[in-house]
């Protein structure tokens, strides 16, 4: 198979940094690996990104098995979808990413037209604690809550930038967004994420 | 002036995120102040729900799942070409059979106990595909069970003979020492040749390629996982009550997929109280199920609907696999899930008071009443979501 970047190697814009080229080809030779169901490239991609997609999902949701589940869902998909030729094109880990987003999205959507069930009830019962652990806890829980019922948008940035502890740069490439933006977002996320905790600690 | 807010955000989040204290970043912007304070502390509260490092039994478990189902889909891609069933096909099929039955049935018979190697052998394979190819789907997987199991049996004539013959079984892997692993009851020897699809481990059910040797091994040229999920037949282990008559014809496995006659028999004797219990509160507790090994999954077997990891297990009896009642023991993690440290297999009517199913559980209830676990915390939460396609934009 030959890469993009091994036929134009020579005649490359002077512009173009030569780590671009090199991300580009890497994430070709990823995918094309992976519409192959090639077992050596389909256990490198999983180690190079399934960290972080477990761990977007896991402080989105903070249920260790559920994030198990969806991450791994994130990946069959991402063959599935290589197959099909639906995949990503250049940038897998912003389409891991933003699949990953798209079911805890759902998932929460399902989670919330439930009434019943609530964060902060499954941590009342927890006796054994002692009263400052119980009370991060709780404070986790509350966050977490609020951090639920943000835009999926506004969740993906504070996941990205305080979950992951991306830059404000990476952020923007894998929410396929201007710098700018981003800045804005994060601006009205925190004001929202601020809002909602003081609302949810109310109710 | 927003975009000042903004900037002046941007920055109190790096200086945050060095270790600086939210004051401290609030005197460099004395006029954003009252506006920033709220947002810093959210963003406080944001960054204090960071995750740990992902565990490495976790990653493990999840690779293990994504190389099964990319072997899974290799095989559909695959398998098309040999299920599909054009009318071109059929009427070649036809032939061959007319052909066989009419003028060859001699042929066919006498190909039937001949070994990779012999003259004969290609007759015996390509008989064996133009009858899976006329099998009506239920009884294809009785036929390949069977097939499978002739295979196993070729390689251990060949090791009789002594003899070198290119063969192909598949089974699950029951140990690994360094280079000498065990597949389906087979020495396999692994080389720097071996072509190695990542990562193998006990519990997995892979197809081997290689060669005889003399010594009684098989050296592997390569080695493949095999779909999550594949029923191999299970194997006549050594202590078995009832040996089979080791002949090559085919009626000899065909007791092999009794599994929904022997399912409702399980023998499930489960202890769920902790053993070592001498304080009840402790962290690891022990477990113990009978039952039928359903599925086999990157290294988790499906016994009786409950997901139980392997893990801890450095080996495993010869002659397990799908389909096959074993007897796990190993210990229930605190986050409820299970891990063997031991299997061997037992006997499906052992544990004959299975049948009333006072106490049992259904199949699939796994976290329900049934299940052995003694206080069932329902840790299946992936399965309930039901999560639907992500489109990307």
């Amino acid at each position: 198979m030959v890469y993009w970047h091994e036929h134009t190697g020579n005649t490359l814009p002077t512009w173009m940094p030569t780590t671009y080229i090199m991300v580009l080809s890497d994430a070709q030779r990823e995918l094309d690996g992976l519409r192959r169901l090639d077992p050596q490239v389909t256990s490198a991609v999983y180690d190079r990104y399934f960290p972080d997609v477990y761990r977007f999902v896991l402080y989105r949701l903070g249920d260790e098995a559920l994030a198990e589940d969806i991450a791994s869902d994130v990946f069959v998909r991402l063959l599935e979808a290589a197959q099909k030729r639906r995949g990503p094109k250049k940038n897998l880990k912003a389409w891991l990413l933003s699949t990953a987003s798209h079911i805890v999205s759902d998932h929460l959507r399902r989670i919330y037209r439930r009434p019943t069930e609530s964060l902060s009830e499954n941590l009342t019962d927890d006796t054994v604690s002692p009263p400052d652990e119980f009370d991060r806890r709780g404070q986790y829980a509350l966050t977490r809550q609020a951090l639920a019922q943000l835009t999926p948008d506004q969740q993906a940035v504070l996941t990205l930038r305080f979950g992951q502890g991306y830059s404000l740069e990476e952020t923007a490439v894998v929410m396929r967004k201007k710098v700018n933006a981003v800045k804005a977002l994060q601006f009205r996320a925190l004001a929202a994420l601020r809002r909602t905790i003081g609302e949810v600690a109310n109710e | 002036m927003s975009k000042n807010l903004y900037e002046a955000l941007e920055i109190c989040l790096q200086a945050l995120g060095q270790g600086a204290d939210i004051e401290a970043c609030l005197a460099d912007f004395p006029g954003l102040a009252d506006e920033l304070r709220p947002l810093l502390e959210a963003a406080m509260q944001a960054r204090a729900l960071a995750a740990p490092d992902i565990p490495a039994d976790v990653m493990r478990r999840g690779r293990a799942r994504l190389l099964q189902h990319a072997a899974q889909m290799r095989e559909a891609a695959n398998a098309p070409r040999r299920r599909t069933f054009s009318l071109q096909r059929a009427t070649v099929a036809l032939m061959l059979v007319v052909f066989f039955t009419l003028s060859g049935t001699g042929l066919v018979k006498a190909s039937s106990t001949s070994i990779p190697g012999d003259n004969l052998y290609l007759v015996k394979r390509t008989w064996e595909d133009v009858r899976l190819w006329l099998a009506p789907e239920v009884e294809r997987e009785t036929l390949e069970h069977e097939y499978e199991n002739e295979r196993l049996e070729e390689v251990n004539e060949l090791f009789e003979h002594g003899r070198a013959a290119d063969v192909a079984f598949a089974g699950v892997v029951t140990e690994q020492n360094g280079d000498r692993w065990v597949v389906a009851g087979i020495p396999v020897v692994v080389t720097a040749q071996t072509e190695l699809s990542d990562l193998v481990t006990v519990g997995m059910t892979v197809v081997v390629s290689g060669q005889t040797r003399s010594e009684g091994v098989v050296l592997a040229q390569q080695i493949a996982l095999l779909p999550a999920g594949t029923a191999l037949p299970p194997l006549e282990s050594n202590e078995d009550g009832d040996p089979e008559p080791e002949k090559g014809e085919s009626p000899g496995m065909t007791e092999l997929p009794k599994a929904p006659e022997s399912s409702s028999a399980i023998a499930e004797t489960e202890t769920p109280e902790p053993e070592d219990g001498s304080q009840p509160g402790s962290e690891e507790r022990k477990f113990e199920l009978e039952g039928r090994v359903e599925k086999i999954e990157g290294g988790v077997w499906t016994v009786d609907g409950t997901p139980i990891y392997f893990d801890q297990v450095s080996s495993i009896e010869q002659g397990i696999s799908a389909g096959s009642f074993v007897k796990v023991e190993g210990t229930i993690a605190p986050d409820g899930s299970y891990h063997a440290s031991k299997i061997e297999s037992s006997k499906a009517s052992d544990g004959g008071d299975a049948d009333g199913g006072g106490t049992g559980m259904g199949n699939d209830d796994y976290g329900s009443d049934g299940s052995p676990t003694p206080t069932p915390d329902g840790n299946d939460g992936g399965d309930d979501d039901g999560v639907d396609d992500g489109d990307n934009h």
